[in-house]
Formats: C-alpha cells, sequence, structure tokens
C-alpha cells in the first residue's frame, strides 16, 4: 500500500507544485536562519555570520533542485516538459513533419492491416473450451460429396454409418463428431404463427449439417436455447430443429429475444429454432463465407435437396470428422500415437468391410498403408488459412520491409536536423544539461513521431483491412473476417511504434550523446560533426545504403507481382473472351422444386434472340484443389438442378 | 539514488566524506533522540561525529524529502525555541524499524570489515 501512498503524494505534489516550493522557500529560510544563530552563539560579528552560513549553503536553486529530483515525479515531469520541447519543434517545421507522419502512417499502417489478417486468419483460436485437444481426422480442407473412394481417402472424407461408429464408441478420444464437410445454402422464409409462409421474405443462408454431439464434443455454449443433442439426430428424417448463429440471428431475425422455439423453413420444411450461438462462433470449419445454421446431420436429405445418404454402405462420403483428444495425448506423444493407430485400425476395418468378401493380398497392403493424420485444430479447419497464409506471410515481410525503409529514411532526417542542433547540444551541455536528457528528449521527439503515425496507421490499417476483405470475398456480403481491430492488433500497433520510434530515434540520440565538449562552442564549428570524422559519417552512409538495398529488393518483388498479375489477367483460356457475358441466376431463392432444368434452358433462349450462343455452365458445389488426385471422384450434389451461371455470347 | 554527502565541503581538511548509504541511517539515528529541524539534525551529526561529517543543505534536505517519501519520517511546522516557524522531522514507527533494521547490517559489515583489516 505503501508505494500507493507514495504514488498519491507524488501526483498531489506535481499539481501543487507552486505551494510545495514556496514551503520549500521557507524551510530554507529557517535553514539559514538557524545557521546565523549559531555562527553568532559561535562569536562571529552579524554581518560575518550571515556571509558564512550563504557560503555553506551555497546556490539555493541549486538545493531547491535537488530536492525535486530526489523524488520519481521529477522524472515525469521533465518528460512532460521534453514533449511539450518536442510538440513545438515538431509544429515548427510542418513539412518534415508531415511528411514523417504520413510516411509513418503507412508503414505502420501497412503492417497493422496484415497483421489484423494474419491475427484472424492463422492466429485466432476457436472460441470454445480447450481447443488446443482439438483434431480434425485428415486435413478436412475441401468440401463435396465424394464417391468411389476410401474412407477418410483425399482430405477426410467419412461416409455416414462408420461416422456413426466412432461417435458411438470414440475409443481414447473424449468424443469424435462428423459435420458435413460443406455449407450449402438453404432457402429460409420466416414463418408467422399461422402458418402461411407464402409471402414471407425469403433469403439464403449457408447451412451446416452436424452430428448430435458436435457442440458438446467442440465444447461450444449457446448465447441462448440450447444446442444440437444426440437424441435430435438419433433417425434419419427425423429431428428438424435448427441451431443459429449470432451473425444470422441478428442481422437477419433483428435479434428477436423469442426465437427459440419458434418456426423456420428451410427449403419449405418448417424447423423448429433451438438455439442461437455466441458471437464469434462459426463451427469447427473456418470458411469464407461461414455457417449461420446448424441442423443435425439426420435431416440431410432436407438441408441438402439431395436424396438420402444415412444409409449403410451408401458409398457416398460427404462427412469430415474431428475428435477432442484426452489430456494426456495432448501432453504425451506415446499415448497421441496410441490414439492415431486407433483410428487407423478402425478406418482399415472399415474400408475392409466395405470392401467385400474376397480381398486380394495387394488390395489388403494397400488397405494397412491407408492413414489418416489427426491435425491440430485449435484454430479450426480452414481453407483460407491454406490458400491465403503463405501469401500473408509473404505481404507481412514485405510490410516490414516497407516499414523498415520509412525508419532509415526518418533517422536520415533525425540526423540531418541533430546536425544542425549541435551547437544548441553543446550550449545545453555547457549549462549544465545531462547527457541522458539530451539524449532522452531526442527520443521523446521519436517516439512523439512514431506514436501519432502510429495513431494515424491504425486508420488508414482498418481502411487498408476493408479493401483487401473485399477483394478476398469478392462481393460476398458477410464473410469470416473482419476489419476492426481487436487488443491484440492494438497492442501490435504499440508495440510497432514503439519499436519503429526506437529504431529511427536511436541513430540521433546516439549522436546527440556523442556530441562532446570537444566541438567547442566556437562558432568555427559549421561542418556536420566535423569533430568525429569517419565514424560520424557511419549512421548516414550505412543508413542510406540499406534504404536503397531494401527498396531495391522491394521494387523488383513488386515488379514480379504486378508481372504475375498482368499475365495471370491475359492469360489465354483458348476461347474468344471478347463479346460474353455472364449471367448469374439464384434459381434456388424461387422454388426449385418448379423449375427443371431443360426448360430454364429453353427460356434462356427464347429470351434471347439476340445472343449467339447461351451456354449452362452446371454449378459446381466443391472447388478441388489442385492437391486433390481424386477429384473425378467428386459429384456435385446440384449438378441436376438450375445452373448458377450462365454464359452468353452475343 | 544513493546520497551525496559533502559535495561542497572543500574547507575542512580533517572532515571526511560520508560513505555512500550511511547518511540516512545517521539521519534516523539523530531524530530517534527527539524531533527536530534540518539545521539541527545537520549540527548535531557534526558535533556528534566531533566535526568529522558535515552535512550542508544540498545533500541534507533531498534525503529528507526522500525519506518523508518512503515513509521513514513526517513532518509538521512547530515554532523553534527562538519563536521562529521551522519544519521539524519526527521518526515514524517504520523509521525505528527501518532504522534497527540498517544498524544491524552496518554492525555486520563494520566486523566484517574489522576482521579483513586486521587479518
Amino acid at each position: 500500500m505503501r508505494w500507493l501512498a507514495n504514488m498519491a503524494s507524488g501526483v498531489k505534489s506535481l499539481f501543487q507544485k507552486r505551494r510545495l516550493e514556496s514551503e520549500l522557500d521557507e524551510e530554507l529560510e529557517s535553514f539559514l536562519a538557524a545557521s546565523v544563530e549559531n555562527k553568532l552563539k559561535g562569536g562571529l560579528p552579524a554581518s560575518a555570520a550571515r556571509q558564512a552560513a550563504l557560503a555553506e549553503m551555497g546556490s539555493r536553486n541549486a538545493v531547491k533542485h535537488q530536492v525535486w529530483s530526489s523524488r520519481w515525479e521529477s522524472t515525469l515531469e521533465s518528460i512532460l516538459a521534453d514533449l511539450r520541447i518536442s510538440f513545438r519543434t515538431l509544429l515548427k517545421s510542418p513539412g518534415y513533419t508531415a511528411v514523417a507522419l504520413i510516411s509513418l502512417a503507412l508503414g505502420i499502417g501497412a503492417n497493422t492491416a496484415i497483421f489484423t489478417l494474419i491475427n484472424q486468419v492463422l492466429l485466432h483460436k476457436l472460441p470454445v473450451r480447450d481447443p488446443q485437444q482439438l483434431v480434425a481426422c485428415g486435413d478436412s480442407e475441401s468440401a463435396g460429396i465424394a464417391g468411389g473412394i476410401d474412407l477418410g481417402q483425399f482430405g477426410g472424407y467419412f461416409s455416414w454409418d462408420f461416422a456413426r461408429q466412432l461417435e458411438a464408441d470414440p475409443g481414447p478420444f473424449q468424443g469424435i463428431a462428423a459435420y458435413g464437410s460443406f455449407s450449402d445454402k438453404v432457402t429460409l422464409r420466416l414463418t408467422d404463427d399461422s402458418g402461411g409462409d407464402a409471402n414471407a421474405p425469403a433469403f439464403l443462408a449457408p447451412a451446416n449439417l452436424v452430428s448430435g454431439n458436435y457442440f458438446s464434443v467442440l465444447g461450444a455454449e449457446p448465447l441462448f436455447g440450447r444446442t444440437i443433442f444426440p437424441s435430435d439426430d438419433a433417425t434419419p428424417g427425423t429431428g428438424a430443429v435448427v441451431v443459429l448463429s449470432y451473425h444470422l440471428w441478428r442481422e437477419s431475425l433483428s435479434s428477436d429475444p423469442h426465437i427459440v422455439g419458434k418456426s423456420i423453413s428451410l427449403h419449405g420444411t418448417p424447423f423448429e429454432v433451438i438455439g442461437v450461438m455466441r458471437e464469434g462462433f462459426h463451427g469447427i470449419k473456418q470458411e469464407l463465407e461461414p455457417a449461420d445454421l446448424w441442423a443435425p446431420v439426420s435431416m440431410q436429405a432436407t438441408v441438402l435437396q439431395f436424396p438420402s445418404m444415412l444409409t449403410p454402405h451408401s458409398g457416398l462420403y460427404f462427412l469430415h470428422l474431428f475428435g477432442r483428444l484426452s489430456p494426456n495425448a495432448v501432453a504425451n506423444k506415446a499415448e497421441f500415437l496410441r490414439t492415431q493407430n486407433w483410428l487407423n485400425e478402425n478406418v482399415h476395418n472399415g474400408i475392409r468391410d466395405r470392401s467385400g468378401s474376397a480381398i486380394s493380398i495387394e488390395r489388403q497392403q494397400e488397405i494397412n498403408r491407408e492413414l489418416v493424420p489427426l491435425i491440430p485444430a485449435a484454430r479450426g479447419v480452414s481453407m483460407i488459412r491454406s490458400e491465403y497464409g503463405e501469401s500473408l506471410q509473404i505481404l507481412m515481410a514485405v510490410v516490414a520491409l516497407v516499414l523498415l525503409i520509412a525508419c532509415a529514411n526518418l533517422a536520415n532526417f533525425l540526423l540531418a536536423r541533430a546536425a544542425r542542433k549541435q551547437h544548441e547540444t553543446t550550449t545545453r551541455l555547457a549549462l549544465g544539461s545531462s547527457r541522458t536528457r539530451i539524449v532522452r528528449q531526442s527520443l521523446v521527439e521519436a517516439f512523439l513521431l512514431s506514436m501519432t503515425g502510429g495513431l494515424l496507421g491504425l486508420g488508414v490499417a482498418f481502411g487498408a483491412t476493408r479493401a483487401l476483405i473485399a477483394f478476398v470475398s469478392q462481393g460476398d456480403s458477410y464473410i469470416a473476417m473482419r476489419p476492426s481491430p481487436d487488443l491484440k492488433v492494438l497492442a501490435f500497433t504499440l508495440a510497432v511504434s514503439l519499436l519503429t520510434g526506437f529504431l529511427f530515434g536511436l541513430a540521433p540520440a546516439i549522436s546527440a550523446a556523442r556530441t562532446g565538449a570537444r566541438e567547442t562552442l566556437s562558432s568555427t564549428t559549421r561542418t556536420v560533426q566535423a569533430g568525429s570524422g569517419r565514424l560520424a559519417n557511419f549512421w548516414p552512409k550505412s543508413l542510406v545504403s540499406a534504404q536503397v538495398m531494401i527498396s531495391l529488393l522491394l521494387l523488383v518483388v513488386a515488379g514480379l507481382f504486378l508481372r504475375s498479375l498482368r499475365n495471370l489477367e491475359n492469360q489465354d483460356y483458348g476461347f474468344e473472351r471478347s463479346h460474353l457475358l455472364l449471367a448469374q441466376t439464384n434459381a434456388r431463392l424461387a422454388d426449385t422444386r418448379r423449375i427443371r432444368l431443360p426448360p430454364f434452358t429453353s427460356n434462356c433462349w427464347n429470351a434471347s434472340p439476340r445472343f449467339q450462343a447461351c451456354v449452362l455452365s452446371p454449378w459446381l458445389k466443391c472447388r478441388p484443389s489442385a492437391r486433390d488426385r481424386g477429384h473425378r471422384a467428386f459429384r456435385s450434389p446440384a449438378t441436376r438442378r438450375a445452373p448458377k451461371r450462365t454464359w452468353f455470347r452475343f | 539514488m544513493p546520497p551525496k554527502a559533502n559535495e561542497n565541503n572543500t574547507r575542512e581538511t580533517q572532515s571526511s566524506d560520508l560513505i555512500q548509504g550511511t547518511l540516512e541511517m545517521l539521519i534516523l539515528k539523530t531524530l530517534a533522540l527527539e524531533p527536530m529541524h534540518g539545521y539541527g539534525v545537520g549540527l548535531r551529526i557534526e558535533q556528534v561525529s566531533g566535526g568529522v561529517f558535515r552535512v550542508n543543505a544540498g545533500s541534507l534536505l533531498p534525503a529528507l524529502s526522500r525519506m518523508e517519501r518512503a515513509g521513514n519520517v513526517k513532518s509538521e511546522w512547530r515554532a523553534t525555541e527562538n519563536n521562529r516557524r521551522a519544519k521539524y522531522y519526527l521518526l515514524t514507527s517504520k523509521g525505528r524499524k527501518a532504522l534497527s533494521a540498517e544498524t544491524g547490517k552496518w554492525q555486520l559489515q563494520i566486523s566484517a570489515i574489522a576482521r579483513i583489516l586486521e587479518a
């Protein structure tokens, strides 16, 4: 508690400096009087006694200064004074200050913008209990329905019956849960109490199918209501319940507090709303367009509008699996391996069960080689991460270099100013100012610049992040990445600003400290640090060469980037690209059941006699990346229905 | 910040610089006898040490201010015997504890140094 009282009295004395000073004056006066009295007693004449007492005490101001600087608040006060001086100096040269602030704002802003994205894409952990225990079975990044493959292959596709088996017996796991590998968009209508939904507005929202134990294994709590329970997912075709995301509840249902228990229709089938998840929860799969609804796997036929895949040995693989490791398996490698082996064992048995009675030896060996790696999923499963992670890291390095250039530039600026101020510095030293004080003032000026630059940079970052996200999302209204900085980002910006200030303030500070008494006050000392010769030229020279070097490097990199971008834009696709129109239709917003492909196509033809050609591109749900060797096995659930994209040639 | 003692004292050849860190202990000891004003403390130290230690205002007052901030002494304005107003310093209970701790440490160091010098 003592330090608290110390703090309080320090702050008080800062505000009552005048009163304290007069008190100190009075004390000094009484000190002097006592000293004179003592000398009179010793037999000195009055005038001599006063003379001796004054001489003994020395400079009264010096004593006062010593008393004042014995307390911590004096440091604070002098820093405040430094700040004031720096502020005035910067205001006096507005051109220089503006250039410095703009380059700092751009440099720090770019760093903050990229870090905001990195923070969200690479660093953000799932908002669930003990996320470090979560593992995905296989990389689980691609999406779609696969057939003719083995369990767990091509990025971890599993069938419903196998998922059921592991859910019931998770072995060394705390639990294993399944979810649909993609979040198909469903037509969502709010139904009123009378049950008539014909006129209610409809909109599309991505819905994810999840197993009954999905939320309990994930360890996610709802904001209110309840999550999906295993009882909801018990029998295929039953359990028409749905959990909403915070985003959907807020944006589309106007935060209706009585939503739980109400009914909404998905593809025309009523579902009961049982709960709303917390803000920031998007499920274990972090998609660019995150899931807004969660329904039990048992309702697959309704939600996906696709014949039931919920039969044993359906041969259709559309689920991903994830598990929660035991705490022991997180800490202990051997235990983790045991868990991994248990999963592989089960997968091998599952493949054998599905391979028929006669298994050749080669096939047997092939099965035994199959592996479903357990991949840490504390940050969720994310295609965004693998798609953009590396580019973000490269970008981070590039913007860090840009900031370094800005630092070098400013350091040179400040060095030049320090050279101009050398006369002033020498005067201050001669008048008894301490070197620490001069270095401190130089650093304070640098920090003032860098912090203001950082503040401006936050604004730049906000705009830049928005632009980047808009570029990535390509027009999607809501995606999982947000431009708003959180505490971590603010801390990052603060740290970067401080580091920047230190980097470009260091050289001038050192040069200020080097200003010795040797560079005398004589007016002949005009040249820049003439006295210290080669050493004095070291800083500016090395700064300039570093600056040129990094700039050149960045210029080359940027040139290459631009060149690739141009090449991509002018890529030869093998067909004439002029005179083409692309029409996007959202047939599913209308009632999908009434639209059949042949009439829709002929309608397009009839409606567009002015076009030379009309091509309907099938709506491919899945976008298999080059890594998925088996992508010819993918089938889109929606190819047989109305197309999403139509090409016209005119 | 270690106390700087006798910074300006160059007149007396036989007077000696205070050993670093001992000024506060001496002040505590002096104040343990009775509350005193600043000059009184300096005078007492000079007299008791037989003129070896002279403490001037430049070191005495900052030390007192530091100790007041640390809570070892507190101050109040009183009238002197000559009816002048002066700031009197009083030892607090915390200061008393600090004095005994400092004294103990000092004795230990002194005897150790003595043993080394006599060896």
